[in-house]
């Protein structure tokens, strides 16, 4: 798809801005979701391609604001739940739990 | 003087519009009232009324449809609409071969003397993708299905030229004046993402 | 430039999604807004092409999120202030009070409009002579065709970093020339203060199969406007 992720040519983006010295993850959750992609991924539960195509059909404006590591988590969840290992109602239960579980 | 901290915007846009308008009015750049008359010309007096009597007028007068696709700027003042955003009309006409379509890819390019200001949709993201890479996909989303033996032209507005769709005559008007016409005319007819529906 | 502005082709951004009776203006602000880019385009304070660069150059990620009005609102302050009407401490002084419901009076630099060259505010009266007439983009000037109707182009790949109207998904495209309609400026060379390099513009049609390949319908069409500098012959 022509897809807003294929940003080859495209201008506008402003400089690179790398950062000195990166380290190799910038907070506990980017380490969890590293985990928790490579895992799933092993078990051969999807392949790179479909993990791919989920992040290439995010809503452009999201995928241009959000980082790396949440397209990671925003694709695992869609392809997830693409390959029936749990349902959106299933989802929106652990979110409702975490956020339990914090306030309390 | 103290260095003081970049200021940032109101984060409410109407504030911020009100600031603009007030420093442009402090320094006589724009006058009040021009402001207001502004207002009144695009959000009242111009608007796709005009675009119908162009159609109306083309489906009840041969002479001034030839005219019309001839050189459509001319024809279109006969009935006293043209100026900002229309200043070089092209007219291009449905035919039982050909569904015209407009867009602007690119920004949001439209005839406002026939149609006054674009819809929201119009200048949107989906529809400036989509019209030129799925037209008919798009026209379905509207309602419009076009036969696969009817070529689909996309017209997209790079230049200054400004475009209008001159829809087919639905069946089983041929008793109305043009004044009756117009009324069955809508806006999204002359963009070409709607058909003109019988009275 | 090769900016998100450049959308045609683009997927991913989901249904159109039209407004059923959809008003003129969504927000009172948005009226207010129209009317002072209006007025301030009308009084000669910047080009159309300079101006859609401006909102070319937003962004992208504020490009898809921000409305319409909202380009045009945060770019008019940027073109402005590049021309010099007025100085970005004028506006922040006028948001540091942005609270009161009347802040007119606080810019710093209160009633003198500065400027290269003063423009002068259209008068109310001026509002239908100059908005029912407009200002065509044709130019006079006798200049020579490259190209004529039935003639077999192909359309430049060029990715200049600076304005253009060659959208990318016609860059490289064999097309035909429908139509020669006359002599324009040129906005690549407007957008930025350059000349009008007055040329040829032309209808160009494009088979979709060409454009899109194989899976596209195989009657149909795009006709587009270009200038002779996107062109080469086939």
């Amino acid at each position: 798809m022509d897809g807003i992720h294929d940003l080859g040519g495209m201008h506008g983006l402003g400089p690179v801005n790398p950062e000195s010295d990166e380290p190799v993850f910038h907070a506990e959750w980017e380490r969890r979701m590293f985990a928790v992609l490579m895992a799933t991924f092993a078990s051969g539960i999807y392949n790179v391609d479909e993990f791919r195509h989920a992040t290439e059909n995010m809503a452009p404006a999201d995928y241009l604001t959000t980082s790396y590591y949440e397209h990671w988590l925003h694709s695992l969840e869609q392809v997830m739940i693409e390959k029936g290992q749990f349902d959106r109602a299933e989802l929106e239960a652990a979110w409702s739990n975490v956020t339990a579980g914090e306030a309390a | 003087m103290a260095d003081h901290d970049h200021t940032e915007p109101p984060s409410d846009t109407a504030l911020r519009v009100k600031a603009l308008e007030s420093l442009l009015l402090e320094k006589g750049l724009v006058e009040a009232d021009t402001l207001d008359a502004l207002i009144q010309l695009y959000e009242h007096n111009i608007g796709p009324q005009n675009g119908a009597k162009v159609v109306a007028r083309a489906w009840s007068d041969p002479d001034y449809k030839a005219r019309l696709l001839a050189d459509a700027t001319p024809a279109i003042a006969e009935l006293g609409f043209g100026g900002v955003q229309g200043e070089d009309m092209v007219v291009v006409e449905n035919t039982s071969e050909v569904h015209n379509l407009l867009v602007c890819t690119l920004c949001s390019c439209y005839p406002w003397p026939v149609l006054g200001l674009p819809p929201v949709w119009y200048k949107a993201a989906p529809y400036r993708a989509r019209a030129v890479s799925e037209p008919r996909a798009v026209l379905k989303e509207f309602g419009v299905e076009i036969r696969d033996d009817v070529e689909v032209r996309v017209w997209d507005s790079t230049a200054e030229l400004r475009y209008m769709v001159l829809p087919e005559r639905p069946a089983g008007t041929e008793g109305l004046g043009e004044d009756e016409l117009a009324a069955l005319v809508n806006r999204d007819s002359v963009i070409g993402v709607a058909l003109v529906e019988g009275a | 430039m090769n900016g998100i502005h450049d959308m045609g082709g683009m997927h991913g951004f989901g249904p159109i999604n039209p407004e059923i009776d959809e008003p003129v203006f969504h927000a009172d602000w948005e009226r207010r807004m129209f009317a002072l880019w209006t007025a301030a385009f009308a009084a000669g304070m910047y080009n159309d092409n300079e101006f859609r660069f401006a909102v070319e150059s937003r962004p992208p990620a504020d490009y898809l999120n921000d409305s319409y009005y909202e380009h045009w609102l945060i770019c008019m302050e940027q073109v402005l202030i590049n021309k010099g009407q007025f100085e970005r401490a004028d506006l922040e002084a006028i948001w540091a009070n942005a609270g009161n419901a009347a802040s007119a009076g606080n810019a710093a630099s209160a009633g003198a409009p500065s400027v290269e060259g003063a423009k002068q505010a259209l008068p109310a009266d001026q509002v239908i002579p100059v908005f029912m007439t407009g200002a065509s983009a044709r130019v006079d000037a006798d200049v020579a065709p490259k190209f004529k109707a039935g003639d077999a182009i192909i359309a430049r790949n060029l990715n200049p970093a600076g304005h253009t109207r060659l959208p990318r998904y016609l860059r490289g495209k064999h097309g035909t020339i429908e139509k020669d309609h006359g002599v324009f400026g040129y906005p690549d060379t407007m957008a930025h203060g350059d000349d009008e390099t007055p040329q040829h513009v032309y209808c160009v049609r494009f088979s979709a199969r060409e454009v899109w390949g194989e899976s596209a319908p195989s009657r149909d069409s795009f006709y587009v406007d270009m200038w002779d500098d996107y062109l080469d012959p086939a």
